[in-house]
């Protein structure tokens, strides 16, 4: 229902960003390194940028632009977040690297 | 924008950001700090008794920036509520941490970091933004922001534990983010507003609102560390340091808490005939008896306290199915018994980890079976513990109980029985674990004082905390008289 | 507000200013809180005088505010709330004097004198509770304000008793919880009236009202120590004996039953719950009760435990009473919540005296105690025939009106469980009396003893309270037909209550 009444390139982007979330959360999941999990969780981030842009699209309206910008701003300061974090613990203890789990 | 700065509403964020500036150069100097935290703290809690006197507004401010881009904030009593408590809980952690003899003798090893001031009062303004935020993207961007600053309050302690305890709870908190964020674009797409109100009104129910709504909920549940997504709260609590275990235990989580339920209150009605009150109310009381247990299990103070912030936050769950009723007094029976909770956790749970604090400094110890004796020796901090421990347990006289009766009460009223049979088996559950703190500490330990006091300021802060859910459970009324329904339907309310 | 209105504040805030200026006193200063304990009781004794008198002559005391959209906490005082009140303020100064000498060179006072002060504040709260709300916040507080006392010794058996105490007693205040909301939901806020709100309402309702009735019953019935809820009382018997004696006497047995006697009269209506049948299941487990804790104390052999057995059987006599319908009866329920406070912190009174001064726990240690204790001895002696019913103490008063109610109701057999528990009372009491006065002391000596005064038996602090207690059981059965006395006070009380 929300496919179909989108506009064709919409349609695109939906399928990608739906794909790419994907993509990511595997990624995420699966891996315990720090640093492979944090890249996992961009693509995922820009993925779900996507997926806002598909679906919030068609109003004419700045408010996805912005919604995406907050977004990616965000995404910018928890990147900065997660590598200070990550050369915290890799200071406190030099070999700990991996993430204990869950 | 410049009636709001009249009337002030507006300060109730500029006026800790401004505060978060001050910070920076005052923590440089320990001799200044105290004194110009404390002038800081004196003008906030003037400003929000300002507004309390001038009670709720009836008009929403609105910074508008487009055609249909609208910034929307609104002191409702909801609002005005969490103000309050954001109000209480900060100035008590703030006296707590640095305005005593103690942190100004304390060597540089120990004392509080002094990224910690500007951080916590980054921290306050944003929860204010998410209090008054009526609309979706200022409340996104207040859930982002105090995400990111509370992962680095956690931070600021230097310990491995720390900083990985910081990272599960930064991706915990991204992933709640980004799920929130596809779930407002998802609405966008459908509805065209992000307007709270207006969402409110036209909401009908079909499968985007749903995916939206659901995205929305999920999300912010892992935020909330609502069980089955708690894993990433006790160790994050437990060895963050302790101003910062308070601010996030009492103020927080309830953000999210709150935001879910802004959401819940526009977007639930539609779907109450499906299962979803039942999966969340299912979820709170599932979270209040896993909680308990594994609280009761603990050996360490702080992990017990953060355990039972797990079983407390379901306890607010169970408020979310009584609230889908048709009738309005029932609903702002249940809306005030949640809000309520809210403020009588906000107060008691602080209160008991500045305890908890106290205890750690006097017996050097982070475990329950070292508190013997305690209670001969440091009665004020046990008699903290205990108060606080009622308003949780939910007995009476306390704010905890006060909640209960509420909710409960609107449990009668729509004929949920069940919800109050879980809600007076979670105040027994709770009183198991309180009453095992107590008993040791009642334990007769050693004849002399062997213990390493706190300053009486300390002891004190966090006792007047625990005797203010002892006063709120005596008078209601001046805080249970700001919600009433018309303006919470306003903000985000059921259509009547 | 008019004086009137802060009459019932001030009854509370005697105690309660005391305990929280207590709890701030250093530990080392005993004189200045003994003399506050004692000037606290003693302005409670007098402003529940004043009370009385008040309310004798038609006034009313009443304090009131909004606590929540709909519910009101009232503090009033009626005729059955100066009847507990009364009861409570006596108790009180009589045992913080035996407390005083009970805990000398003991440590902890501060704490213990503090939630002692507190456990009095909120048994008076009870007492002047003018609705379910109020009554239940007070419930709640006393459950809490006596875990602390209970547990005061800090001993691993101590901590033990307190959790068994926490568990029944909390698990009680929910169901009661349970019950007041689920009134509350139907009906709204109900003050406690004479004669009862509830038959006004609609019929329809009343269907939920039995159940909700059962419900309230249970949760007020862990208290009273009604069996099979009872089990946690024996065992709160590590605490000291000011505790044992207070819990026992008054506080939270007795507010159990005074919640019963409220529940009952003042918000069902005695006629109305009669009209419900609500009364005969209730004789039924007053009875069982009666008879059961009186055989189960024939079978202990430690003196605290049997009075702890013995307590269960006669507040039940209490509850016995509320069921049998007719003015006679409640005449008696309501004398026996008075006397039996009287006897019974007597009785414990001794049972402190003996083991502060001879180290006796056990009964078959009192060999000849009497001579070395005679005021002690005689003090226990007239609690015994008090508790036997034996004319023309205090005791005989409450069992002629039980019974005589009992006859007037038509319930026959509640006269033979009457006989029948105090022939049980003779057979446990009576040989203790024996051993006191008639046996000679064992040739090993006492188990352990103190000499803790020159001129008397034992520490002054401990003997003249119990001899003074002691001398009200003989008082209010001899005395019985004053003005002003326990029995024409009930008198006055149940004549509000029939219509």
């Amino acid at each position: 229902m929300i496919f179909t009444d989108m506009p064709p390139d919409a349609r695109v982007w939906l399928i990608a960003g739906a794909g790419l979330v994907l993509i990511g959360l595997t990624g995420f999941l699966l891996t315990r390194d720090l640093v492979r999990r944090l890249l996992a969780f961009h693509i995922t981030g820009s993925a779900a940028l996507l997926l806002v842009l598909a679906l919030a699209g068609g109003h004419d309206s700045p408010v996805p632009a912005l919604l995406v910008f907050t977004g990616m701003l965000v995404g910018l300061g928890a990147t900065l977040l997660a590598l200070w974090l990550l050369r915290r613990g890799q200071q406190l203890a030099p070999h700990a690297d991996a993430d204990p789990g869950p | 924008m410049i009636q709001m700065l009249l009337t002030g509403h507006l300060w109730l964020i500029l006026l800790p950001l401004l505060a978060a500036l001050a910070s920076v150069p005052l923590a440089r100097s320990r001799t200044l700090l105290p004194w110009g935290q404390g002038l800081l703290l004196l003008g906030w809690n003037a400003l929000v008794l300002w507004l309390w006197q001038g009670g709720v507004p009836d008009t929403p401010a609105t910074i508008t920036l487009g055609a249909s881009l609208v910034w929307t904030l609104q002191t409702d009593g909801p609002a005005l509520i969490m103000a309050l408590l954001t109000t209480w809980v900060g100035t008590a952690t703030l006296v707590h941490t640095g305005l005593h003899r103690r942190a100004a003798a304390m060597s540089a090893k120990e004392a509080t970091p002094a990224a910690f001031w500007p951080m916590a009062w980054l921290l306050l303004a944003t929860l204010n933004v998410i209090w008054l935020g009526a609309d979706l993207l200022t409340l996104y961007i207040g859930v982002e922001a105090l995400g990111l600053v509370a992962v680095a309050m956690i931070a600021l302690n230097n310990k491995t534990e720390a900083v990985q305890a910081a990272l599960r709870y930064l991706f915990a908190t991204l992933l709640g983010s980004l799920a929130y964020l596809v779930g407002a674009g998802l609405l966008f797409g459908h509805y065209g507003t992000l307007a709270l109100a207006t969402l409110a009104a036209e909401v009908t129910a079909n499968g985007p609102t749903a995916a939206g709504f659901g995205l929305m909920l999920a999300g912010l549940a892992l935020k909330a560390a609502v069980f089955p997504l708690h894993g990433w709260l006790p160790a994050a609590h437990a060895s963050a340091l302790l101003p910062v275990s308070v601010l996030h235990a009492a103020l927080v989580i309830k953000a999210s808490v709150f935001v879910m339920l802004r959401h819940w209150l526009a977007f639930a009605p539609v779907f109450a005939d499906t299962l979803l009150p039942l999966l969340v109310g299912g979820l709170g009381a599932t979270a209040i008896l896993w909680g308990s247990i594994m609280a009761l299990q603990q050996t360490r103070l702080k992990m017990l306290i953060a355990w039972s912030t797990v079983a407390q936050t379901g306890y607010l769950l169970i408020g979310f199915p009584l609230l889908l009723t048709d009738d309005a007094a029932l609903q702002q029976l249940v809306l005030q018994g949640i809000l309520y909770q809210m403020v009588a956790h906000g107060l008691a749970k602080a209160a008991l980890f500045m305890a908890a604090g106290q205890l750690v400094t006097a017996t050097g110890s982070d475990r329950i079976d070292q508190l013997t004796g305690t209670g001969r020796h440091l009665p004020l901090t046990l008699l903290t513990i205990g108060l606080a421990g009622v308003s949780l347990m939910g007995m009476p006289p306390s704010a905890g109980f006060v909640a209960k009766w509420l909710l409960a009460s609107g449990a009668i009223g729509s004929g949920q029985v069940i919800w109050l049979v879980v809600l007076l088996a979670g105040g027994l559950l709770s009183a198991t674990y309180i009453l095992r703190l107590l008993r040791q500490a009642f334990r007769e330990g050693p004849e002399q004082d062997v213990f390493h006091h706190p300053s009486r300021v300390e002891k004190i802060t966090a006792f007047m905390l625990a005797l203010m859910t002892l006063l709120l459970g005596l008078m209601a009324i001046p805080l249970l008289s700001l919600i009433d329904l018309p303006t919470a339907v306003q903000a985000g309310g059921i259509a009547p | 507000m008019s004086w009137t209105s802060w009459m019932p504040i001030l009854v509370l805030l005697s105690s309660l200013v005391t305990a929280l200026i207590i709890f701030c006193l250093p530990e080392n200063r005993h004189a200045t809180r003994g003399l506050l304990n004692l000037a606290g009781a003693v302005i409670k004794i007098l402003l529940v005088t004043v009370m009385i008198v008040g309310v004798e002559q038609g006034m009313t005391f009443e304090a009131r505010y909004t606590v929540l959209p709909g519910v009101d906490f009232i503090l009033r005082a009626d005729g059955m709330a100066m009847f507990f009140a009364g009861l409570s303020s006596v108790l009180w100064l009589f045992t913080t004097l035996y407390a005083i000498g009970y805990l000398e060179n003991s440590p902890n006072r501060s704490r213990f004198f503090g939630f002692f002060s507190l456990c009095v504040t909120s048994t008076m709260g009870i007492a002047l509770a003018g609705n379910l709300f109020t009554f239940l916040l007070f419930y709640e507080l006393l459950t809490l304000s006596t875990w602390p006392l209970v547990v005061h010794r800090g001993t691993e058996k101590a901590l033990a008793a307190g959790r068994t105490y926490l568990i029944y007693t909390l698990t009680g205040g929910a169901v009661l919880l349970g019950g007041v909301l689920w009134l509350y939901g139907l009906v709204g806020d109900v003050e406690f009236r004479e004669g009862g709100m509830l038959r006004d309402m609609p019929e329809a309702l009343h269907g939920q009202f039995a159940l909700i009735f059962a419900v309230l019953m249970v949760g007020l019935a862990v208290k009273a120590a009604m069996v099979p809820l009872h089990g946690w009382l024996p065992l709160a018997m590590v605490a000291p004996a000011p505790v044992s004696a207070l819990l026992h006497a008054v506080a939270v047995v007795k507010a159990g039953a005074f919640g019963i006697i409220r529940v009952v009269y003042d918000l069902f209506g005695i006629e109305f719950a009669a009209s419900l049948n609500l009364l005969w299941p209730l004789g039924m487990m007053a009875a069982i009760t009666i008879l059961y804790a009186s055989l189960r104390a024939l079978a202990q052999t430690q003196l605290k435990r049997r009075l702890a057995y013995s307590t269960i059987s006669q507040v039940s006599y209490i509850v016995l009473g509320i069921s049998l319908f007719g003015p006679v009866g409640t005449i008696g329920a309501l004398v026996h919540l008075l006397h039996q406070g009287f006897m019974k912190i007597t009785l414990f009174f001794c049972a402190g005296n003996y083991a502060e001064t001879l180290g006796i726990h056990d009964i078959k240690d009192l060999d000849g105690a009497g001579k070395r204790m005679p005021l002690t001895s005689a003090a226990f002696t007239l609690g015994a025939f008090g508790m036997i019913g034996a004319p023309p103490l205090a005791g005989f008063i409450s069992k002629w009106y039980l019974g005589v109610g009992a006859v007037n109701a038509g319930m026959t057999w509640a006269l033979w469980v009457l006989i029948a528990s105090s022939l049980l009372n003779a057979l446990y009491f009576l040989p203790i009396v024996h051993r006191l006065w008639f046996r000679p002391r064992a040739v090993a000596g006492w188990p352990e003893e103190q000499r803790l005064s020159q001129r008397f038996e034992t520490s002054g602090w401990l003997l003249w309270p119990t001899v003074a207690t002691a001398l009200f059981i003989i008082a209010a059965g001899v005395f019985a037909g004053m003005p002003f006395s326990p029995l024409s006070w009930a008198q006055l009380v149940a004549a509000g209550e029939y219509l």
